[in-house]
């Protein structure tokens, strides 16, 4: 039996909220949103393939785990990361770290958790959560998305730590090594490496499925559903998912977009950098339109009808979304491109 | 969106709240506590009809002896084949013959045991389907 004090953070998203929960407990107080826009945490993705998850997979982030790594790097701060093959091994090593009073980081299955809401529950492998502590044979787990933390059986985390299938965890265990030590202008240059990051990401990558130009290529895509789905439940169903990606996932609202605009906040007052404040305003104002795309999508869902009209209307909605944030990053990017470049590290 | 904007809305969250990110008077961020918003509500409603749909037609499908209880217990677990033999540790093949009736009747006990244990079924259950299939959006709150 062991407990770490450790203060929950509630948080928008899984992996920047342990993130920051993780810094915070090591002493070096970070927000959430400041430590999605260093791990550059906001992406926008359209697959249009079957095979993963059964049906064309839009996401609104990159792929998992590179926040607390990137985070982490460009702070400079000294973390570790296990996988294990042996589930025996990855529980012990938990345990152990819980003993030597260090709360870890770990990537798990959603649908196995059984503190979940049951209507959450679905398979998904890449989840996050802290473990701090253990009681009467259950884990105490700081989960970022609850507004409390939980206790989780052992049953339960072990099998959702050794999922297998797609972005299986293999019991995936971090936690920070030694205590972070960063000054205000090593912050002040993660900021700006995240935001360069993400920007050119969502602005100059040449192919149409990502970032910004990934948004217009899913509205063309979501203009022939109605065409190419014979049963209008499915077309439903696939701008239903949509929506789901967007708010039920654990984004902040308008998948991200709202967080990242409290990135952009912060950044243009720590910096300081008045241009930051301006685009936080425009980053709110396409927010806005995601949640308004999100509302009609609902009242489409509602009608139970896929009618050509309506779903040239929600993509006209997206492609407004995909121009805001091309301009929007497009300027980011050149704005961090043209700064001269500083030697801080 | 401002602080006095965040939606309070049902949803399937069971009492739990979200962080929602809005501004406040000031014009500055702040995570605001959500107990759900209804377009939300909708949308996953939708996905929860679909789920409730596949795993009926699985229903159907082991009623008429045209696949085994084993294809209903997957699915009300929402895995595929695929995804059931790797985290039970046989191969795929093998788990789609277990998924026909007559594969299923051949079974041994241990193999039995190995998949009820994984998808969290009593084993005398693991042999039948319910009297009705489970569903996801039973308690519907209006709509």
């Amino acid at each position: 039996m062991a407990e770490i004090a450790f203060q929950h953070l509630h948080a928008a998203h899984c992996e920047s909220g342990v993130t920051a929960a993780l810094l915070r407990h090591a002493g070096a107080p970070l927000s959430e949103a400041l430590a999605l826009g260093i791990g550059s945490g906001l992406f926008f993705l359209h697959l249009p393939l079957k095979s993963l998850g059964g049906g064309p997979t839009t996401s609104f982030r990159p792929l998992p785990g590179g926040i607390f790594r990137r985070t982490c790097k460009r702070l400079g701060v000294s973390y570790r990361v296990r996988r294990y093959r042996d589930p025996e091994r990855g529980m012990a090593d938990l345990d152990a770290l819980i003993t030597q009073g260090v709360p870890a980081g770990i990537q798990t299955n959603v649908y196995w958790l059984s503190f979940m809401p049951t209507r959450f529950r679905f398979q998904f492998n890449a989840h996050n959560l802290i473990v701090y502590g253990r009681r009467n044979g259950s884990w105490m787990v700081s989960d970022p998305v609850l507004e409390a933390p939980v206790e989780c059986p052992d049953d339960s985390l072990r099998k959702a730590r050794f999922a297998k299938g797609f972005m299986a965890p293999r019991g995936k265990l971090y936690h920070l090594t030694d205590p972070p030590r960063f000054s205000e202008q090593a912050v002040n240059a993660a900021i700006r490496a995240g935001s360069l990051h993400t920007a050119w990401a969502m602005s100059q990558i040449p192919l149409s499925i990502f970032g910004a130009k990934g948004i217009g290529f899913l509205a063309n895509r979501v203009e022939r559903w109605p065409d190419r789905f014979p049963d209008p439940r499915d077309s439903l169903l696939q701008l239903a998912n949509v929506v789901r990606m967007l708010e039920e996932v654990g984004t902040g609202g308008a998948g991200f977009r709202y967080v990242y605009a409290a990135f952009l906040q912060e950044t243009a007052e720590r910096l300081p950098d008045p241009a930051y404040r301006e685009y936080s305003e425009r980053l709110t104002d396409i927010g806005d339109q995601w949640r308004q795309f999100a509302a009609r999508v609902a009242q489409i869902c509602r009608s139970r009808k896929a009618e050509r009209a309506e779903f040239s209307e929600v993509a006209g909605m997206l492609r407004r979304c995909s121009e805001g944030e091309q301009g929007l990053f497009s300027d980011i990017f050149r704005h961090e491109k043209s700064r001269p470049k500083t030697t801080t590290s | 969106m401002k602080k006095e904007q965040v939606p309070q809305d049902e949803s399937f969250l069971e009492g739990h709240q979200k962080a929602a990110y809005a501004l406040d008077e000031h014009g500055k961020y702040a995570v605001v506590p959500s107990r759900g918003w209804e377009p939300e509500r909708i949308a996953t409603s939708v996905a929860l009809e679909a789920q409730d749909r596949t795993l009926r037609t699985a229903w159907e499908d082991v009623g008429a002896r045209r696949r085994s209880p084993l294809a209903y217990h997957m699915t009300r677990r929402q895995l595929t084949p695929g995804l059931l033999a790797s985290n039970v540790g046989v191969s795929s093949w093998r788990v789609r013959w277990h998924l026909r009736p007559a594969g299923f009747r051949m079974m041994s006990l241990g193999m039995a045991l190995k998949y009820a244990a994984y998808l969290e079924v009593p084993i005398e259950r693991f042999v039948t389907v319910p009297p009705q299939p489970e569903t996801l959006m039973e308690p519907s709150p209006n709509g």
